[in-house]
Protein backbone atom coordinates (compact mmCIF):
# COMPACT_ATOMS: atom_id res chain seq x y z
CA UNK A 1 0.00 0.00 0.00
CA UNK A 2 1.85 3.41 -0.78
CA UNK A 3 1.48 6.11 1.49
CA UNK A 4 0.88 10.00 0.21
CA UNK A 5 4.41 11.46 0.80
CA UNK A 6 4.40 14.01 3.77
CA UNK A 7 4.07 17.24 2.73
CA UNK A 8 6.82 19.88 4.27
CA UNK A 9 5.54 23.04 5.77
CA UNK A 10 6.11 26.31 3.32
CA UNK A 11 8.73 28.74 3.99
CA UNK A 12 6.63 32.13 3.74
CA UNK A 13 7.99 35.61 3.34
CA UNK A 14 5.26 38.58 2.93
CA UNK A 15 7.40 41.96 1.85
CA UNK A 16 5.08 44.91 2.48
CA UNK A 17 6.54 48.75 1.47
CA UNK A 18 5.42 50.65 4.48
CA UNK A 19 7.29 47.83 6.84
CA UNK A 20 10.52 47.80 8.03
CA UNK A 21 11.45 44.72 8.00
CA UNK A 22 9.48 41.11 6.16
CA UNK A 23 6.78 39.14 7.77
CA UNK A 24 8.74 35.27 7.68
CA UNK A 25 6.46 32.16 9.01
CA UNK A 26 6.55 28.53 8.39
CA UNK A 27 2.81 27.53 7.22
CA UNK A 28 0.90 24.14 6.16
CA UNK A 29 0.47 23.80 2.81
CA UNK A 30 -2.92 23.33 3.25
CA UNK A 31 -3.10 27.15 4.58
CA UNK A 32 -5.18 29.59 2.90
CA UNK A 33 -4.15 33.02 1.69
CA UNK A 34 -6.22 34.59 3.84
CA UNK A 35 -4.27 32.88 6.77
CA UNK A 36 -0.79 34.45 5.70
CA UNK A 37 -2.45 37.66 4.83
CA UNK A 38 -4.15 38.13 8.50
CA UNK A 39 -0.64 36.95 10.03
CA UNK A 40 1.24 39.18 8.21
CA UNK A 41 -1.44 42.08 8.20
CA UNK A 42 -0.76 41.67 12.35
CA UNK A 43 2.93 41.01 12.10
CA UNK A 44 3.19 44.67 10.12
CA UNK A 45 0.36 46.47 12.68
CA UNK A 46 -2.29 46.80 9.37
CA UNK A 47 -5.51 47.07 9.42
CA UNK A 48 -8.78 46.32 7.79
CA UNK A 49 -10.32 50.05 6.70
CA UNK A 50 -12.75 51.43 5.22
CA UNK A 51 -12.84 51.99 1.19
CA UNK A 52 -9.47 50.07 1.79
CA UNK A 53 -8.61 46.73 0.52
CA UNK A 54 -5.48 44.65 1.56
CA UNK A 55 -4.65 41.38 -0.51
CA UNK A 56 -1.85 39.20 -1.31
CA UNK A 57 0.25 39.27 -4.87
CA UNK A 58 2.89 36.66 -6.24
CA UNK A 59 4.49 37.36 -9.17
CA UNK A 60 2.22 40.30 -10.47
CA UNK A 61 -0.93 38.36 -9.68
CA UNK A 62 -3.69 38.67 -7.20
CA UNK A 63 -4.20 35.89 -4.84
CA UNK A 64 -7.88 35.49 -3.71
CA UNK A 65 -8.26 34.23 -0.25
CA UNK A 66 -9.44 31.29 -0.48
CA UNK A 67 -6.46 29.82 -2.76
CA UNK A 68 -4.27 27.58 -1.13
CA UNK A 69 -0.20 27.53 -0.67
CA UNK A 70 -0.06 24.01 -2.25
CA UNK A 71 -1.79 25.96 -5.11
CA UNK A 72 0.69 28.41 -5.37
CA UNK A 73 4.08 27.26 -4.20
CA UNK A 74 6.22 27.14 -7.59
CA UNK A 75 9.83 27.32 -5.57
CA UNK A 76 11.35 24.50 -3.34
CA UNK A 77 13.24 27.56 -1.50
CA UNK A 78 9.70 29.12 -0.39
CA UNK A 79 7.35 31.47 -1.42
CA UNK A 80 7.68 35.27 -1.65
CA UNK A 81 4.41 36.95 -1.46
CA UNK A 82 3.49 41.08 -1.33
CA UNK A 83 1.14 42.56 0.72
CA UNK A 84 -0.77 45.42 -1.32
CA UNK A 85 -2.73 47.78 0.22
CA UNK A 86 -4.91 49.08 -2.28
CA UNK A 87 -5.98 52.80 -2.07
CA UNK A 88 -9.47 54.32 -3.09
CA UNK A 89 -9.91 56.88 -5.37
CA UNK A 90 -10.67 60.17 -5.37
CA UNK B 1 16.59 72.33 -3.87
CA UNK B 2 16.03 69.53 -1.57
CA UNK B 3 17.57 69.00 1.62
CA UNK B 4 20.13 66.75 2.02
CA UNK B 5 18.55 64.33 4.85
CA UNK B 6 16.04 64.06 2.26
CA UNK B 7 18.50 63.42 -0.47
CA UNK B 8 20.03 60.21 1.95
CA UNK B 9 16.87 59.08 2.67
CA UNK B 10 16.05 58.42 -0.82
CA UNK B 11 19.09 56.97 -2.04
CA UNK B 12 18.99 54.28 1.16
CA UNK B 13 15.24 52.99 -0.37
CA UNK B 14 15.98 53.68 -3.85
CA UNK B 15 17.62 50.20 -4.58
CA UNK B 16 14.37 48.40 -3.40
CA UNK B 17 12.67 50.49 -5.71
CA UNK B 18 15.05 49.49 -8.50
CA UNK B 19 14.66 46.26 -7.35
CA UNK B 20 10.81 45.70 -7.74
CA UNK B 21 10.34 47.40 -10.98
CA UNK B 22 12.68 45.06 -12.94
CA UNK B 23 10.19 42.45 -11.99
CA UNK B 24 7.92 43.76 -14.07
CA UNK B 25 10.51 45.52 -17.19
CA UNK B 26 10.47 48.50 -15.83
CA UNK B 27 12.91 51.11 -14.59
CA UNK B 28 14.33 54.23 -12.49
CA UNK B 29 15.69 56.94 -13.88
CA UNK B 30 17.46 60.03 -11.96
CA UNK B 31 19.43 63.02 -14.82
CA UNK B 32 22.27 64.79 -13.04
CA UNK B 33 20.42 67.98 -13.58
CA UNK B 34 17.42 66.47 -11.65
CA UNK B 35 19.31 65.53 -8.79
CA UNK B 36 18.86 68.73 -6.95
CA UNK B 37 15.56 68.67 -6.99
CA UNK B 38 14.88 65.10 -6.04
CA UNK B 39 13.11 64.44 -9.56
CA UNK B 40 12.84 60.26 -10.70
CA UNK B 41 11.78 58.95 -14.07
CA UNK B 42 9.97 56.28 -14.02
CA UNK B 43 9.62 53.91 -16.87
CA UNK B 44 6.87 51.00 -16.41
CA UNK B 45 4.15 48.48 -18.46
CA UNK B 46 1.45 46.85 -17.71
CA UNK B 47 2.27 43.51 -16.81
CA UNK B 48 -0.45 42.34 -18.92
CA UNK B 49 0.19 45.02 -22.25
CA UNK B 50 4.09 45.24 -21.61
CA UNK B 51 4.34 46.69 -25.19
CA UNK B 52 2.34 49.51 -23.75
CA UNK B 53 5.21 52.06 -21.96
CA UNK B 54 4.87 54.96 -19.68
CA UNK B 55 6.82 57.23 -17.97
CA UNK B 56 5.67 59.08 -14.77
CA UNK B 57 7.86 61.87 -12.90
CA UNK B 58 7.94 61.68 -9.72
CA UNK B 59 9.29 64.84 -7.43
CA UNK B 60 10.11 64.62 -3.94
CA UNK B 61 10.13 67.74 -1.87
CA UNK B 62 10.65 65.88 1.27
CA UNK B 63 11.23 62.73 1.91
CA UNK B 64 9.39 60.31 3.85
CA UNK B 65 7.50 63.17 5.20
CA UNK B 66 5.67 64.55 2.17
CA UNK B 67 4.12 62.49 -0.34
CA UNK B 68 5.34 63.38 -4.18
CA UNK B 69 4.02 65.47 -7.00
CA UNK B 70 3.29 63.00 -9.38
CA UNK B 71 2.38 63.13 -13.45
CA UNK B 72 3.32 60.95 -16.65
CA UNK B 73 5.34 62.54 -19.38
CA UNK B 74 5.60 61.87 -23.00
CA UNK B 75 9.15 60.68 -22.80
CA UNK B 76 11.94 61.13 -19.55
CA UNK B 77 12.48 65.12 -19.46
CA UNK B 78 9.34 65.52 -21.66
CA UNK B 79 6.34 67.45 -21.17
CA UNK B 80 3.86 67.01 -18.37
CA UNK B 81 0.95 68.40 -20.04
CA UNK B 82 0.11 65.12 -22.83
CA UNK B 83 -3.22 63.59 -22.14
CA UNK B 84 -1.83 60.75 -24.40
CA UNK B 85 1.06 60.05 -21.77
CA UNK B 86 -1.11 59.23 -19.02
CA UNK B 87 -2.79 55.15 -19.05
CA UNK B 88 -6.37 55.26 -18.24
CA UNK B 89 -6.66 53.48 -14.84
CA UNK B 90 -8.68 53.61 -11.66
CA UNK B 91 -8.09 57.44 -10.20
CA UNK B 92 -6.40 58.82 -12.66
CA UNK B 93 -7.56 61.57 -14.38
CA UNK B 94 -5.46 62.63 -17.93
CA UNK B 95 -7.56 65.53 -18.60
CA UNK B 96 -6.42 67.34 -15.18
CA UNK B 97 -2.80 65.49 -15.18
CA UNK B 98 -2.89 63.90 -11.90
CA UNK B 99 -3.59 60.99 -9.25
CA UNK B 100 -6.89 61.49 -7.46
CA UNK B 101 -5.12 59.04 -4.83
CA UNK B 102 -3.82 59.37 -1.47
CA UNK B 103 -0.50 58.46 -2.48
CA UNK B 104 0.26 61.53 -4.55
CA UNK B 105 0.73 65.24 -3.27
CA UNK B 106 -2.02 65.79 -6.36
CA UNK B 107 -4.06 63.75 -4.55
CA UNK B 108 -3.88 65.27 -1.06
CA UNK B 109 -4.48 68.73 -2.11
CA UNK B 110 -7.55 67.74 -3.82
CA UNK B 111 -8.64 66.40 -0.98
CA UNK B 112 -7.26 68.10 2.48
CA UNK B 113 -9.39 65.57 4.25
CA UNK B 114 -7.05 62.58 3.43
CA UNK B 115 -4.07 64.46 5.35
CA UNK B 116 -5.35 62.68 8.17
CA UNK B 117 -6.58 59.43 9.55
CA UNK B 118 -6.60 56.22 7.38
CA UNK B 119 -5.41 58.00 3.95
CA UNK B 120 -3.13 60.10 5.70
CA UNK B 121 0.91 60.03 3.93
CA UNK B 122 2.35 57.05 5.59
CA UNK B 123 6.07 57.43 6.52
CA UNK B 124 7.32 54.64 7.69
CA UNK B 125 9.33 51.54 5.38
CA UNK B 126 9.83 52.44 2.45
CA UNK B 127 7.31 55.53 0.82
CA UNK B 128 9.23 55.61 -2.26
CA UNK B 129 8.68 51.70 -3.20
CA UNK B 130 4.91 52.49 -1.92
CA UNK B 131 4.19 54.66 -4.91
CA UNK B 132 6.28 53.17 -7.05
CA UNK B 133 4.61 49.87 -6.68
CA UNK B 134 1.06 51.91 -5.77
CA UNK B 135 1.31 52.84 -9.75
CA UNK B 136 2.50 49.53 -11.18
CA UNK B 137 -0.22 47.60 -9.46
CA UNK B 138 -2.74 50.44 -10.99
CA UNK B 139 -1.62 49.38 -14.30
CA UNK B 140 -1.05 45.35 -13.59
CA UNK B 141 -5.25 45.49 -12.16
CA UNK B 142 -6.85 48.66 -13.25
CA UNK B 143 -6.00 49.41 -16.82
CA UNK B 144 -7.65 50.07 -19.28
CA UNK B 145 -5.58 51.34 -22.24
CA UNK B 146 -3.84 54.40 -22.94
CA UNK B 147 -5.85 57.79 -22.49
CA UNK B 148 -7.23 59.72 -25.69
Amino acid sequence: MSQKPQEHPIQVTVTFPLAKKPYHNDFDSSATVALVRSAAMTDFGAQEEPSTVYYLSHNGDRLPDERTLREINDHADGLSLRLVKELVQG
Amino acid sequence: MIDEESRLNLADDQPLVEEFLADFGGELLQRSEDANDAVYWLTVHPRNVPADSYVARIAWTRYPDAAPSVKFADGVGGSLSVVKAWPQCKGYRPNDFDICKPFTAEGFSVHPEWGTGIHAWPTTGNPFLFVVSQIQDDLNHSYQGRAQ
